[in-house]
């Protein structure tokens, strides 16, 4: 994968390691497995097309 | 994370309420609280221990309960009504951008302590929540490399410590193993969710594959028909333009002529030798009827005749021959009974033998004319035998010379012809009849396999819409189960790739600080669970263990919790870019120093920790180990400044303090500051800032 490929899969693991994080902090106001789905499904909202997903 | 301040009441040595306020500052990241042995360094360790963790650290030399954490003037007074109870820690810390405030309160009896965090405008609710949090921000496992306690400090990197766990939970390995655990589960869901549908769409992508697969061969083989027909009808187009050709420029024609001009010849050749086998019969015939059927003597005689009639001059051939024809054709003499006198025949002969002068010819030819008689049967079957000879002979005679006719006009026709452009014009013909015939040749070949890759594409055609009518998986999930596998690989990749790269760096970072810093030539080992060693080299080239009591352990460990948070500051620094990285802690030194094997590195360690990647560093130490080359290399960073003295309640400092007082004043700054206010056996300990 390029670097620019990688954007896509970064960006989302990115979010998913900082949540992580915050959410150890946080959990008064919601547990992590829900707030990571949500990260997830925000990113697959901006796929539109399989190939946007770069291959292994 | 960055240590803020924190605020001491009636915990241990500290009466009444004490406060640190930390430096946060960037430039200068040090504070440093000077505090001699005995009154209360170990203590500022154990609250901010304790408020994080509820635990109290022993050390060697003093063992600890919850009840030894009240201030024994505190216990005095409440015990006396003077005071209320009242015992507690906060600490303030700044995480990422976000303000937590810790406080851990113990109840009365001292059995049990209340823990609250604050964040923002909200606080954790449950226990749990808590220590979570907390982990989050430090977890308890690393705060030994980060919370030094002095008189445990060479203990710090001993075998059998989990220090490549450390790294790992330090680097922030943990945090992303637990991502990456999420994204498995994730994708393990969708996967139960859709696997038989998964199956079934791999297997009509291999479907698929191979109907593409026969459908790009046909497509080939059309091509290939196609130019097969393009050439087949190229060859077909030129034999009729060649032939056309050959029409129009007349070698159509002499190719004709040629042909009856050689079958002409052929005939007349045949027509010749017939007739020449025709003239022979006749002739043997004629021959025959002479020496046969004729006598020999009529034949002399009429020989004779015709000699002697020829010698005399007087034979006229035209009467002669007439006579003789007409002996022949009516079977009659010429002698006086048998022509009638008078007549016509008979004034003729009469005529001749005038002519003639010979009377006796009469009787000669009357003597012919008998044997003639006699042998007129014959004569008549000859006659007639002769006659078919005659007209046969005059078929061939007509039949050549009708040949030699044409043959002479053809002769004329081809004289200014030219056949070897006929002969070109009638390959160019061939060889385009032969290329078209190739062409046609290919043509049913590649038919009959396009026919049998069409018979197999359709059942596969069948097969393949099938399986997609039964694998369809919505295109939202196919996205999210491919878009969790790719995110789930990654964060292996960066995991796996991060743990060997985080031991190649720390390696690396340590030996550079060892070699720089260390008074000998150690060589620095890493056991399997990768706790650092030093091996000082002997006289012979063997290599033992460096001697902990000179400092060396200390320096190593103090390198190697160093060059961990170097790591992690390369990660952030990595992190700042666009690709994910994994990051790790930002944890602050805080060394409870007594540093008594150190001496002869305290210059060493102090460059160190000046240069240290950690963007706070709190340093607890005594006099006799700050002054000096500690000092001067610290001195600039110092954003923070405390000393602890030992204070006294009135009651106390009215007894008399006997320590020596040079050795109690702490010069900072050129301004001296007591320390003692009363001997360390008694009163409490104080906070006190001070300038520079």
């Amino acid at each position: 994968m390029s670097n620019k490929e990688h954007d896509i899969i970064d960006k989302l693991l990115s979010e998913l390691f900082n949540d992580k994080r915050e959410n150890a902090l946080h959990l008064a106001s919601g547990d992590y497995k829900s707030s990571a789905k949500k990260i997830i499904t925000s990113h697959l909202d901006n796929i539109t097309d399989e190939t946007q997903i770069p291959e292994a | 994370m960055k240590l803020k301040s924190l605020k001491l009441k009636n915990f241990r040595r500290f009466y009444g309420e004490q406060e640190i306020v930390f430096s946060t500052s960037d430039k200068k990241k040090i504070t440093l609280i000077h505090a001699e042995n005995g009154v209360g360094k170990t203590n500022i360790l154990r609250a901010v221990h304790w408020v994080m963790y509820g635990e109290l650290i022993a050390t060697e030399t003093e063992n600890t309960n919850k009840s030894d954490i009240v201030n024994s003037t505190h216990k005095e007074n409440v015990k006396n009504k003077k005071e209320s109870f009242d015992c507690h820690v906060i600490l303030h810390i700044e995480d990422q951008g976000q303000s937590y405030e810790l406080k851990r309160t113990l109840d009365r009896d001292g059995k049990n302590d209340i823990f609250k965090i604050w964040y923002g405008d909200e606080k954790s609710v449950t226990e749990a929540e808590r220590n979570l949090t907390v982990e989050r921000i430090l977890p308890k496992g690393l705060a030994k490399y980060f919370f030094f306690q002095g008189e445990s400090l060479e203990t710090m990197t001993d075998s059998g410590t989990d220090v490549g766990a450390a790294i790992s939970n330090i680097q922030g390995i943990d945090d992303a193993k637990e991502v990456l655990e999420q994204l498995k589960k994730n994708h393990l869901l969708l996967e139960q969710k859709f696997g038989k549908k998964i199956r079934l769409d791999a297997e009509a992508r291999d479907t698929k594959a191979k109907i593409d697969k026969l459908r790009e061969s046909v497509a080939r083989r059309d091509k290939a028909l196609i130019g097969h027909k393009e050439a087949r009808d190229k060859a077909n187009s030129m034999v009729k333009d060649c032939y056309e050709l050959l029409k129009k420029s007349g070698t159509e024609v002499l190719k004709i002529k040629i042909k009856e001009n050689e079958d002409k010849t052929k005939l007349l050749d045949i027509k010749k030798r017939d007739f020449d086998r025709h003239l022979h019969t006749k002739n043997k015939s004629i021959q025959d009827f002479y020496s046969g059927v004729m006598t020999a003597n009529v034949a002399a005689i009429a020989r004779d005749i015709k000699d002697d009639l020829q010698l005399a001059g007087k034979f006229p051939h035209k009467l002669s021959r007439d006579l003789i024809t007409q002996i022949f054709k009516d079977k009659k003499c010429i002698c006086s009974r048998c022509v009638e006198v008078g007549s016509d025949e008979w004034k003729a002969i009469e005529e001749w033998n005038k002519e003639a002068g010979d009377p006796k010819l009469t009787d000669r030819f009357s003597q012919v004319g008998n044997i003639a008689q006699d042998t007129l049967p014959q004569s008549k079957k000859f006659q007639e035998s002769l006659e078919n000879h005659e007209a046969i002979s005059n078929g061939f005679e007509t039949d050549i010379k009708n040949l030699k006719e044409d043959l002479k006009e053809l002769k004329e026709f081809l004289a200014d012809k030219d056949p070897k452009k006929a002969a070109l014009y009638e390959k160019m013909v061939t060889d385009n009849e032969k290329n078209r015939d190739q062409a046609n040749e290919q043509i049913e070949l590649l038919t009959a396999s396009k026919e049998l890759e069409l018979k197999e594409l359709s059942p596969l055609e069948r097969q393949y819409e099938n399986v997609i009518n039964k694998s369809q998986i919505p295109d939202s999930e196919k996205n999210e189960i491919k878009f969790l596998k790719r995110a789930k690989e990654r964060m292996e990749y960066i995991i796996e790739s991060q743990q060997g790269e985080a031991e190649n760096f720390i390696k690396e970072d340590l030996q550079k600080l060892i070699s720089k810093h260390a008074n000998k030539s150690f060589k620095l080992e890493f056991d399997d669970d990768f706790v650092p060693s030093l091996k000082e080299k002997n006289i012979g080239d063997s290599w033992t263990a460096a001697d902990a009591s000179m400092g060396e352990t200390l320096l190593l460990n103090i390198a190697f919790v160093t060059s961990m948070i170097e790591y992690s500051k390369h990660r952030k620094d990595l992190a700042k870019e666009d690709k994910f990285s994994i990051h790790g802690l930002e944890a602050p030194l805080l060394l409870d120093a007594p540093f008594g094997d150190a001496q002869t590195y305290k210059q060493n360690i102090a460059d160190i920790l000046v240069n240290s990647p950690a963007e706070q560093v709190i340093i607890m130490c005594a006099k006799g180990f700050y002054q000096g080359s500690f000092e001067e290399k610290v001195i600039d960073q110092i954003g923070s400044r405390y000393i602890v003295e030992n204070h006294a309640t009135p009651s106390e400092m009215k007894k008399e303090f006997k320590d020596g007082e040079d050795n109690n004043k702490i010069n900072i700054n050129g301004k001296n500051h007591v320390q003692f206010f009363v001997d360390k056996d008694h009163g409490w300990s104080k906070l006190k800032k001070v300038n520079g």
